[in-house]
């Protein structure tokens, strides 16, 4: 018994030590990474105190700590809100669009791109499809007033056309918000989100693919046994960081494309935070619909990397 | 060589630098003793204003607006005042949601000595927290005007404890109308000026001129109506005030106000429009227009009538046509008629706010506050209000002349507006009402018909603002007691922004119906959802806040 105890008791010290053993190896890296780490917690963590507004009925102007002590009063004015089951539908509507179709349109065109053998046609289309993500929203919304608009270029040629004799308002009713969003979204950084493919793609030794020829695999066999499985951890990985932004559905798509015809669809949890609690100056509401929307996500990433350990035996932490 | 190229070149900056400081003192100096007569006695301007030794400069934020162009309008009118007062105002302005502003100005501490055009609620949030200045100490020794001026409401802008830490801005009940139904003149009297009253009459009439007019020059379809969103705020009020609401309330004797969701008249106003839209007359995008959405296709005559203010059928009409059509004629325009429905006792179509809807208040950023009194003490006066709403009098482009203790107009001026033809570029550039704080709207004191607004000075006058005015005479109302606004920090005001957020998404569902059942359905899910989200409490709060002022603003 007492050796049992003697050996709880020092082994706590002896991980210590191994811990500054570790960290005097690694004193030039650590030396390196103070800076940031000073950085990270002045600038990331510090501020953090203010979550705590979340909590109290904050008045700007007012000491933080002056305010009154509410408890849990702005998560259940949120849950309670009208608004509150539309908010989480559509945030998870859009984000889970975003996931299905946002997540693998760019392991799709990598693929694609990869398999081009002219290395100029490559560049040019890889260049194209980078473009759309470098224009600001602002522009996309006015891009889809004139194309969709009840006046725009396609209900115009479907007019003309004959198919149609009512303009469609696709910008005005809820129910094509969903799709166009997506649609949006994945027009605008399928591009950008395949360099990170691509160049884990151009990282997979190419003795693989000789041996797969040798086997007799032809391209959508080399596609599917040799590049796939070895993009595998980048594809984890972004879909866990990814499942953790599931509650990031957009915020300027839907201030800018939405309007009241439409709330029923794009309102998310951004813009409502946004409206009740900046544009109103409630500043502890907003917090605490930001606060609650941080935990569901921290929660998730979490979640989907225990499953993705198990199961795949990849994880980001 | 190098080196004593750089010596020389040190000098050259530490000389000019020295130089440029003590030629600004010398400007500064100069400037101050010209306030000062030669034999040391303080000096009075034309106005009757007492001309400080030291310059007075206010600095106030007055909302959302583009810095460069308020910067640059308001230049002419500040120089003017700073040579004649000695009194330097400077409005502040951010291209910035001006509630967003607000309190980051609260969070940061970073605010100038005066804030103008807040709301009863946004004033109250700042004196509330101490940063308001308590002004009713300095009244009897330097509000000799502000207290005549403002009678009979001056009592009612002073809080429970008995402490003044607002003033109104655009105070006074202007009898001219704001908001009616427009109809494009020339095709109406083409049609033979046929008789309407009601709401229904008027549509009956606008189909009618859209079928002789289906397509403008462009060959674009035209429309009935067309509006701009928020809908229920910018069109919904005027047409429940033709159903006999007040600014969308149904108000009993008792003080009981029910919102327009909650009554027939507010199903009759849904009916209105649902027809429209179901004869295809209503613009499709109605409920998405933004301003500029509406005025280009108003502009390019695809809109036969209008619900809303008349300024609106003015700057997106006629003001455009006239630049741009060598051909146009004064007919080419809209005139502004009233519109009754056949049960309504009376059409309330322009809610007047003769208390003032907008506040100004001194900041705890204020030296000398007594100072930033002083000036309102002046520019609340009738002939202070003519300096900030009609801008410098006796400058080459001004539209007054102020000579001897008596005032004129500028005919060439006068005859611009009684004529239409007025560029309302000069208002701007004349700081027409920039450098405001607390100058009232009403009919002048002195002379009982001139007003702040310059172009509103001739309306008898004006053939179009007089046609205007004779139609609309009695649908303007007194909406003091009516005009209630949720306090800051109120948890109701998140609830009425939710109802707000519903009403414009689930009323544009319902006029957008495709039948009338359908559109029936439509209302009453409306009205569940609106009540059970609250709309009931907001009745309430603003009854009660009615009622109490039923009995305390007698």
């Amino acid at each position: 018994m007492k050796s049992e105890l003697a050996q709880v008791s020092v082994q706590p010290t002896s991980r210590l030590q191994l811990v500054k053993r570790q960290i005097y190896k690694e004193r030039q890296l650590w030396l390196i990474c103070i800076p940031m780490i000073i950085w990270v917690f002045i600038f990331s963590y510090l501020p953090m105190y203010g979550i705590i507004i979340a909590f109290m009925n904050y008045i700007p102007g007012k000491p933080i700590f002056s305010s009154d002590w509410v408890g849990l009063l702005h998560f259940k004015t949120f849950f309670h809100s009208p608004d509150f089951w539309n908010i989480i539908r559509n945030t998870l509507a859009i984000s889970g669009l975003g996931i299905v179709f946002g997540f693998t349109a760019p392991i799709v065109l990598a693929l694609l791109l990869n398999e081009l053998r002219m290395k100029r046609f490559k560049r040019v289309i890889q260049t194209i499809s980078y473009l759309p993500h470098f224009i600001s929203w602002v522009v996309v919304a006015s891009i889809l007033f004139a194309l969709l608009g009840n006046e725009g270029f396609i209900n115009d040629m479907l007019l003309r056309l004959g198919i149609i004799h009512q303009p469609i308002a696709f910008l005005g009713e809820g129910k094509y918000f969903w799709g166009l969003l997506t649609t949006t979204n994945i027009w605008k950084d399928v591009g950008w989100a395949t360099i990170i493919y691509l160049s884990a793609i151009a990282g997979v030794d190419t003795e693989q693919y000789d041996a797969g020829k040798v086997d007799g695999l032809g391209r959508f066999g080399m596609v599917w046994h040799i590049t796939l499985p070895s993009i595998r951890p980048t594809i984890v990985l972004l879909f866990i960081l990814g499942i953790g932004g599931i509650l990031n559905a957009g915020f300027e798509q839907q201030l800018l494309i939405g309007n009241s015809q439409t709330r029923e669809y794009h309102e998310v949890i951004d813009t409502y935070a946004y409206k009740y609690g900046i544009q109103l100056g409630n500043y502890s509401y907003g917090a605490a619909i930001g606060l609650l929307k941080s935990i569901i996500g921290l929660a998730l990433v979490l979640g989907a990397n225990r499953i993705s350990k198990k199961t795949l035996d990849t994880s980001i932490l | 060589m190098k080196k004593t190229f750089m010596l020389l070149c040190s000098f050259i900056f530490a000389f000019s630098t020295l130089v440029g400081c003590s030629g600004e003192s010398k400007t500064d100096d100069a400037a101050k003793t010209e306030q000062q007569s030669d034999t040391g006695e303080k000096k009075v301007n034309e106005f009757g204003w007492e001309v400080p030794n030291k310059t007075v400069e206010i600095n106030f934020y007055s909302g959302q607006d583009n810095p460069d162009n308020v910067k640059k309008y308001q230049a002419e009118l500040q120089k003017y005042i700073l040579d004649k007062f000695n009194v330097k105002l400077n409005n502040i302005v951010y291209d910035v949601d001006k509630k967003e502003k607000l309190n980051l100005m609260l969070v940061s501490g970073d605010y100038p000595e005066v804030i103008t055009n807040l709301t009863e609620s946004e004033a109250q949030q700042w004196i509330n927290q101490g940063k308001a200045v308590e002004i009713g100490q300095y009244m009897d020794q330097y509000g000799e005007n502000i207290k005549k001026q403002l009678e009979p409401w001056f009592k009612s802008y002073y809080n429970e404890a008995g402490k003044l830490y607002m003033l109104p801005k655009s105070w006074g009940l202007l009898p001219i109308p704001d908001n009616s139904a427009h109809i494009r003149n020339d095709w109406y009297t083409a049609m033979g000026s046929p008789a309407f009253e009601t709401p229904e009459q008027y549509y009956d009439i606008l189909k009618q001129m859209q079928a002789a007019h289906p397509k403008n020059s462009k060959g674009e379809k035209t429309y009935a109506l067309s509006s701009i969103a928020p809908v229920t705020t910018n069109m919904v009020p005027t047409v429940a005030g033709m159903y006999g609401l007040q600014n969308g309330y149904k108000v009993t004797k008792e003080g009981d106000m029910t919102h327009w969701v909650n009554t027939e008249e507010g199903l009759e106003l849904t009916k209105f429009m649902n027809q429209i839209y179901r004869d295809g007359l209503l613009d499709p995008d109605t409920f998405v227009n933004k301003f500029d959405d509406w005025k280009a296709k108003f502009s390019a005559e695809r809109i036969m009538g209008h619900i809303g203010p008349w300024w609106q059928s003015w700057n997106a009409g006629h003001e455009v046509w006239q630049k741009v059509n060598k051909d146009w004629k004064e007919e080419q325009r809209y005139v502004q008629v009233k519109l009754k429905a056949a049960d309504a006792e009376k059409a309330y179509l322009s809610p007047k706010n003769a208390r003032g809807g907008v506040f100004t208040i001194i900041t705890d950023k204020a030296k000398n506050p007594e100072d930033i009194m002083k000036w309102m003490n002046f520019s609340i006066t009738d002939m202070g209000t003519r300096l900030i709403g009609w801008g410098a009098p006796n400058q080459p482009d001004s539209v007054w002349k102020y000579e001897n203790g008596k005032w004129s107009w500028v005919e060439e001026a006068k005859k611009a507006i009684i004529d239409a033809t007025w560029d309302y570029a000069k208002s701007d550039k004349l700081g027409q009402y920039y450098l405001s704080l607390v100058e009232g709207q009403g009919t002048m004191k002195d002379d009982g018909h001139s007003t702040i607004w310059f172009d509103q000075n001739f309306n008898d006058e004006a053939k179009w603002k007089k046609i205007m005015n004779d139609n609309l005479k009695d649908t303007i109302y007194d909406n003091s007691i009516g005009s209630i606004t949720i306090p800051a920090n109120d948890p109701l005001l998140i609830t009425k922004q939710q109802i707000d957020d519903q009403l414009e998404t689930l009323w544009a569902k319902t006029v957008m119906s495709k039948t009338e059942d359908e559109m029936m359905k439509n209302f009453n899910d409306m009205k569940d959802k609106l009540n059970s989200a609250g709309l009931h409490d907001i009745e309430k709060y603003r009854s009660d806040v009615y009622k109490s002022r039923m009995a305390s603003w007698k």
